[in-house]
């Protein structure tokens, strides 16, 4: 009985402990380079690239933050990814070498002024990148 | 002695005692068991760490990589033609690792619009150069762009690096001196053209290209004009633009002859309308007439 136990306990720890190791390992996998963004009468125009090693990257939040990452200004969930051509991506992810954009409105920004935003993805993954509006 | 005929004793009375022997025996197989089960956690762990710092391995190398791209972009010429910018650049990969590049974006910084040409697929090994210029100029359409504008505009590699595009390049010092000021005259193609009625050119705009000319027969000339200009702006000829002819053998003579519009089927058009010629465009220009109103 306590030989049953004990196993099943450590087939159960095996198993969390592999799937928190292979999350772990797929967040590292994972890159988004920005390409450009670009802010225009209260839509901004997010480019990316992915530029890791991992298939089905998603954008989950975006957050705009004014400066350096002090002041949170909004979020966007799950904002419509498309291809540069204008089409929406229909599995809504960004595959290796896969380049996308979304738009996130309405949006008010200062022109002129520096903002950061960050994308946090499906796994986890954080990428931050400041630009002026 | 008495210790050692002691555990003999203790030993024999276990082995002849059922139940006690089959206790021990259960014991060590437990703590067997236990061992195993610990073991196979600890290797599996293992095995889980292994396979994390391969991953955080293989990810630093990457990121080494990324950082190892060396890319230079000079030279750096825009020239734009009915919203399409024309972007001519010497790439040169000066780092130890090929370079492949996707996209480039153009920005036009004067009326803030962008554009992009997403199709590049270049690749260079280390060391090698590339040199785009003319026909394989990279293209990219921006709506409303200008030769005056300013531009600005960066690579986009495959490992995520951004490569921005140096100094525009300078007007060769040689090709406006071979030119009129910021006008360059393309000797080589000077050409000539007779008459088919007194309106109309015969040969237009093809030509005879030759310095020598038929005497005694009503000519015009052609030249190709490329505006080089190096603050960019739209060139202008008006009605008082000409071409003067020397004659070295008879000192103190010229002749002059002024522009003209012709079409394209020859005919010179009155009265004349001027002619521009945007940054970095080629046109042929006739001079025909004696007069500054053709």
């Amino acid at each position: 009985m306590v030989l049953f136990w004990a196993h099943y306990r450590s087939s159960a720890y095996n198993e969390q402990y592999s799937e928190a190791v292979n999350a772990d390992i797929a967040r590292l996998k994972e890159r988004l380079a920005f390409e450009y963004v670009f802010y225009k009468g209260d839509y901004l125009t997010v480019y990316l690239l992915n530029c890791g090693t991992i298939d089905n990257v998603t954008v989950k939040t975006v957050y705009i933050y004014f400066g350096n990452n002090s002041t949170l200004i909004k979020v966007f969930s799950n904002p419509a990814l498309k291809q540069f051509n204008g089409t929406i991506i229909e599995d809504q992810d960004l595959d290796k070498g896969e380049e996308g954009y979304f738009i996130l409105s309405p949006l008010s920004l200062q022109t002129g002024t520096s903002y950061s935003i960050r994308i946090v993805t499906g796994r986890g993954s954080t990428f931050d990148y400041t630009f002026i509006a | 002695m008495i210790i050692r005929l002691s555990l003999r004793k203790n030993f024999r009375k276990l082995i002849i005692n059922p139940k006690g022997f089959s206790s021990v025996m259960g014991s060590i197989f437990m703590v067997l068991a236990a061992l195993v089960l610990a073991t196979n956690v600890f290797l599996w762990t293992l095995s889980q760490n292994t396979s994390y710092f391969q991953a955080v391995k293989e990810k630093n190398q990457l990121e080494v990589d990324r950082l190892n791209e060396r890319l230079s972009a000079e030279n750096v010429n825009y020239i734009v033609s009915d919203d399409v910018v024309s972007v001519e650049v010497d790439l040169r990969n000066e780092g130890p690792l090929s370079v492949h590049l996707t996209t480039l974006w153009v920005l036009d910084t004067t009326i803030r619009k962008y554009g992009f040409n997403d199709t590049l697929n270049i690749n260079l090994k280390p060391g090698e150069m590339l040199i785009l210029r003319g026909p394989d100029a990279i293209k990219v359409t921006i709506e409303d762009a200008d030769n005056i504008h300013v531009f600005n505009s960066w690579f986009v590699t495959t490992r995520g690096n951004l490569v921005p595009l140096g100094k525009e390049r300078g007007i060769i010092v040689a090709q406006l001196a071979q030119g009129i000021g910021s006008l360059a005259l393309n000797f080589s193609a000077f050409r000539f053209f007779t008459y088919e009625s007194t309106t109309k050119l015969a040969n237009y705009p093809q030509g005879i290209i030759s310095f020598n000319v038929p005497s005694r027969t009503y000519i015009a000339f052609g030249v190709i004009l490329t505006n080089l200009d190096p603050s960019k702006q739209t060139i202008t000829l008006n009605q008082y633009s000409q071409v003067w002819l020397y004659f070295p053998k008879a000192p103190g003579q010229s002749i002059v002859f002024y522009i003209v519009n012709v079409e394209t089927d020859g005919t010179i058009k009155t009265p004349y309308s001027p002619i521009t010629i945007a940054f970095g465009e080629t046109k042929l220009v006739t001079f025909a007439s004696s007069t500054e109103e053709a």
